[in-house]
């Protein structure tokens, strides 16, 4: 030994070396002492650069590749670093035993063939022997194979050394083989060779038994974090996980989807959905796509069985469509077991109540049940939340009067006329006028005609203005308290210059031929009434004004000629500006 | 990992004296090796290095031979499908054309 370093890398480096290397963290004061000192660390720091240089293009080589197939769970950093470890492992093997004075012979014996026989992959880390890519069952067999081994070896060599002392014994009494006292020793040091290289390996099984153990179904969740063990250890990786699978199914989610086989993952959760179909609820959002129809089985499956509202927050995420029956289907069992949960669809399944008609079909679903349509909570819900109208109406047309939203309404009205009438008032404005406000009307009518007091008490309860306004028609249900009617018409004319005209036949008839002078004051009244409506109608909307003329033309003709005179002036001056105005002008001309 | 984490991967199996992290500290670990010393561990430097190379080839090889295998499966999957698509196509066309002559 020398009492000062004769060389150092550090010594040996220049300063440029140095730097670019980042690695050593002194620099000697006097740097590399001579020239073949100085072209060693040089030719050193080459090799390692050289290393590192070409390391670096294997990895961007395999970044490129993986952008190529991003699919290919092989070129994964993690399952390329386990492969590279364990090449490594291998080829480290024979060049390391030589290094540290094992007969080739010795090590093809006794490493190479328990590697061989039990399927495992040993290599030298430094000076300590590391056992890679094994199973569990694999070490312990090698192990015991191994320790019976050393044994073995250890008793022999035992025995040549009590024959060393005396006759020369021959080393295989069979055979009567003699050896020289020499060979003798030779042997026994070889023999003595071999139990340390056996100790070795046994401790090397050892500590990779324990490596291997580091895991297992209970602790399983820490070895997500350790991906360099799941690296070293695909195998004992997938073990664990199975094992912590079969204590917790919902263990699936920390799965690691690189490690496991596509078709292993497939056919485990497969599996477990036909024995449970709650499963659904722990399978990980990013593997649905690939079990889609699987998926979408058992959660239809869990959810008919169920209706467990947890499945809402698994639906959150699910790729349906809003027109998909399963889907429907699902939402609706859920609900329908417990009713409250419609107050949360709007928050919960966003998704879903979003989009076009898919609310619709699960609360016409849900109309069409008793328990909901006796449920007037419900029902207000659903009609304070509207819900209803324009989902019910866009959703599944197809399906006909039986379920559309007048089928709908009867079906509530027979159970609950109120809420019926409720329902009814959020038929939106724009379909008055279109064919379907006639059903409506009839509708509405019917249940005035089937149930007066209902309806009654309904106009009274709701806001006699707000019915009256959309539906004039229901004035002669009103009440008979409600007597006042020029009260609700002048309120009539200040917001719906329309429905005062749908009101003029009712009260016209009864104004027609004034007695009393109240009568004829009322009548006065009147006209003054639809005249303001008429000008309010003109200012907002000149074209409803105008159709508001042809509409009551023979109304206003004969019973407001008053009326009608000044509204045709109107008319008349109209007619330049305005197609509309010009026909009807032709027509009241009788042209 | 970041950038470099492979020649580690490897080296720190075959040789940890040799991985980014340790080789900064040899100089202090072997500040009072002997000259035999030093030229048995220059010499096991040596044999880490070539290992590193064949492990290295094997890796590099490995991989493109693995893409490789994926993307002939790939294409053999595909014609196979084509070729089941347009076998029905020119069945379906024999069929009708013989249906036509008879």
């Amino acid at each position: 030994m020398h009492s000062e370093p004769l060389h150092t890398f550090g010594r040996m480096l220049s300063d440029s070396l140095f730097r670019e290397a980042r690695m050593l963290r002194e620099v000697p004061a006097e740097g590399p002492r001579n020239a073949a000192e100085k072209v060693e660390a040089e030719r050193f720091m080459e090799n390692y650069r050289k290393r590192k240089g070409e390391a670096t293009r294997v990895e961007e080589r395999l970044k490129t590749l993986r952008e190529a197939h991003p699919d290919d769970p092989e070129l994964g950093r993690d399952r390329v670093r386990g492969e590279a470890r364990r090449l490594a492992a291998e080829r480290s093997l024979s060049r390391n035993f030589s290094a540290l004075g094992y007969p080739k012979n010795l090590t093809d014996k006794y490493v190479t063939n328990i590697a061989q026989t039990h399927n495992i992959a040993f290599g030298l880390r430094g000076s300590s022997l590391v056992v890679t890519r094994a199973k569990l069952d694999d070490v312990n067999s090698a192990l015991d194979d191994m320790q019976a081994l050393t044994v073995e070896f250890k008793n022999r060599g035992l025995q040549r050394i009590e024959s060393a002392y005396g006759a020369v014994t021959p080393l295989n009494r069979g055979k009567r083989e003699t050896v020289t006292v020499d060979e003798h020793n030779r042997q026994y040091a070889e023999r003595v060779k071999e139990a340390e290289l056996g100790d070795m390996v046994i401790k090397a099984l050892s500590d990779c038994r324990a490596h291997f153990t580091k895991y297992d179904g209970t602790n399983f969740r820490n070895s997500v974090n350790d991906p360099t063990w799941i690296a070293d250890n695909p195998e004992r990786y997938r073990e664990v996980a199975m094992q912590a699978f079969k204590q917790d199914p919902e263990n699936i989610k920390y799965f690691d989807e690189t490690v496991f086989p596509e078709e292993d993952l497939h056919r485990i959760i497969l599996q477990q959905l036909n024995r449970n179909s709650s499963f659904i609820l722990h399978v990980p959002n990013k593997w649905r796509d690939k079990y889609n129809d699987a998926y979408r089985l058992a959660v239809t499956s869990y959810a008919g069985e169920t209706g467990d509202p947890a499945l809402l927050e698994t639906l959150r995420t699910s790729d349906w469509g809003p027109d998909d029956v399963g889907l429907k289907f699902i939402i609706t069992k859920i609900v329908a077991r417990d009713l409250s949960l419609l107050d949360q669809l709007n928050t919960r399944c966003r998704f879903y109540v979003d989009s076009e008609g898919g609310m619709g079909n699960v609360v016409r679903e849900l109309l069409t049940k008793d328990e909901v349509l006796k449920n007037e909570n419900i029902l207000d819900m659903v009609i304070a939340k509207r819900m209803t109208f324009e989902a019910v109406e866009s959703a599944d047309p197809g399906y006909g009067r039986s379920t559309s939203f007048e089928g709908v309404l009867e079906k509530i009205y027979a159970v609950q006329p109120g809420a019926a009438m409720k329902y009814l008032m959020f038929f939106p404005q724009e379909r008055l006028s279109e064919e379907g406000d006639e059903e409506v009307r009839q509708l509405f009518e019917k249940i005035a005609a089937d149930n007066p007091k209902v309806m009654e008490k309904f106009i009274v309860d709701y806001n006699p203005k707000t019915v009256l306004t959309k539906y004039p028609a229901l004035l002669r249900f009103a009440p008979a308290n409600l007597k006042n009617k020029f009260s609700v018409t002048r309120e009539l004319a200040k917001t719906s210059p329309w429905a005062l005209f749908n009101l003029s036949d009712t009260l016209c008839q009864k104004l027609d031929a004034p007695g009393t002078a109240k009568e004829k004051e009322d009548r006065s009244n009147y006209e003054k009434l639809v005249l303001k409506a008429f000008e309010g109608a003109k200012k907002a909307d000149f074209e409803t004004a105008l159709t508001l003329y042809g509409i009551q033309r023979k109304y206003l003709v004969i019973h407001m000629p008053n009326v009608w005179n000044t509204i045709r002036e109107d008319v008349k001056k109209a007619v330049w500006r305005n197609d509309k105005a010009k026909e009807l002008n032709e027509f009241f001309e009788g042209k | 990992m970041k950038d470099g984490w492979l020649y580690d991967a490897i080296m720190e199996v075959i040789e940890p004296e040799l991985t980014e992290q340790s080789i900064g500290t040899l100089d202090g670990t072997y500040r009072s090796e002997s000259k035999d010393a030093h030229a048995k561990r220059m010499a096991r430097y040596d044999r880490a290095f070539a290992a590193f190379d064949d492990v290295l080839t094997s890796l590099g090889a490995g991989m493109i031979e693995k893409t490789r295998a994926q993307g002939r499966g790939k294409k053999a999957a595909v014609h196979k499908q084509e070729e089941k698509e347009r076998g029905a196509t020119l069945s379906k066309l024999e069929q009708d054309l013989d249906s036509s002559l008879s």
